[in-house]
């Protein structure tokens, strides 16, 4: 039998640890802008992977479509992350150096505020890695980036292994790095447009390779 | 396990990025321009209104969901 009492806060985090959460609550409350009360913790389920404000029946929802790796941080986001800072600033004409230092900048502070998952850190690293590539003008390989990304993780916690989120995450990549190319290959065959095709490939490597793990 | 899942993600997929762009440049613009930011989220109700009901339309479909045992 487990018995609890109530939780008590008797202050905050210092240092590093305290840095992430103020950053955390900031992104917390600028998400809560402009959106009623179901759409905020949508949005807080897919920016920071808080999904505790859905409903049960929408998040029954969201399990039975398929839809709920939306409301849990995935690599993607820091993926997204990166290539968003370097979008706005070619639109804004920064130079190219200061674009990438500004990259390496957001996603670090990304990975702070919604913590060091595995499957967030993978991404990171492999963004981070892509940037850092092209700054020493070195050639980029996403497998070798891939890997980096999974022997940092096992060298941070050999007991990362075991943690869902790794497994789903190395699974779903590795997948899509096999299968997408052989499935686009095959759509292209049929009166598919092309970016549903890519969609279509992306969602089936995905689920195949994460299908037993779920 | 649910059947429709690669439908639900095409249906899907075209709003996710935008969401997570949008939340991410209010939550940039909030300590500088508040209004700007709360525009930033209003449009992202739209979307986050469409993804619900993406979950929702499928997620409630009959055998949207196959269960074991």
């Amino acid at each position: 039998m487990l018995s609890a009492r109530p939780v008590q806060l008797d202050g905050q985090r210092g240092g590093l640890g305290g840095l992430s959460d103020r950053l955390r609550e900031s992104i917390r409350g600028s998400l809560a802008l402009g959106v009623d009360e179901k759409q905020r913790s949508l949005v807080r389920g897919i920016v920071l992977g808080e999904d505790e404000g859905l409903g049960e029946e929408l998040r029954d929802q969201f399990r039975a479509s398929g839809l709920c790796h939306l409301l849990a941080v995935s690599g993607q986001n820091a993926a997204h992350v990166v290539a968003g800072v370097l979008l706005l600033a070619r639109v804004l004409g920064v130079l190219r150096v200061l674009a990438m230092a500004a990259a390496l900048a957001c996603v670090g502070g990304y990975v702070a505020a919604v913590g060091w998952q595995p499957s967030v850190v993978r991404a990171a690293v492999a963004g981070m890695l892509a940037v850092l590539a092209w700054l020493v003008a070195r050639p980029r390989d996403r497998w070798y980036f891939m890997l980096v990304g999974c022997a940092f993780l096992l060298a941070v916690s050999p007991y990362n292994l075991a943690d869902p989120d790794f497994q789903l995450s190395f699974a779903a990549v590795a997948a899509v790095f096999v299968l997408v190319p052989r499935l686009e290959r095959f759509l292209a065959g049929y009166p598919v447009p092309a970016r549903l095709g890519s969609i279509l490939a992306v969602a089936t490597a995905a689920g195949i390779a994460t299908a037993p793990l779920l | 396990m649910p059947l429709f899942s690669i439908g639900a993600n095409a249906l899907a997929e075209p709003v996710v990025v935008p969401i997570l762009g949008l939340g991410l440049l209010a939550a940039g613009l909030a300590p500088l321009l508040l209004n700007a930011a709360a525009a930033a989220g209003w449009l992202n109700g739209w979307l986050l209104d469409y993804l619900a009901w993406c979950a929702r339309t499928i997620g409630s479909a009959p055998h949207a969901e196959a269960r074991s045992g």
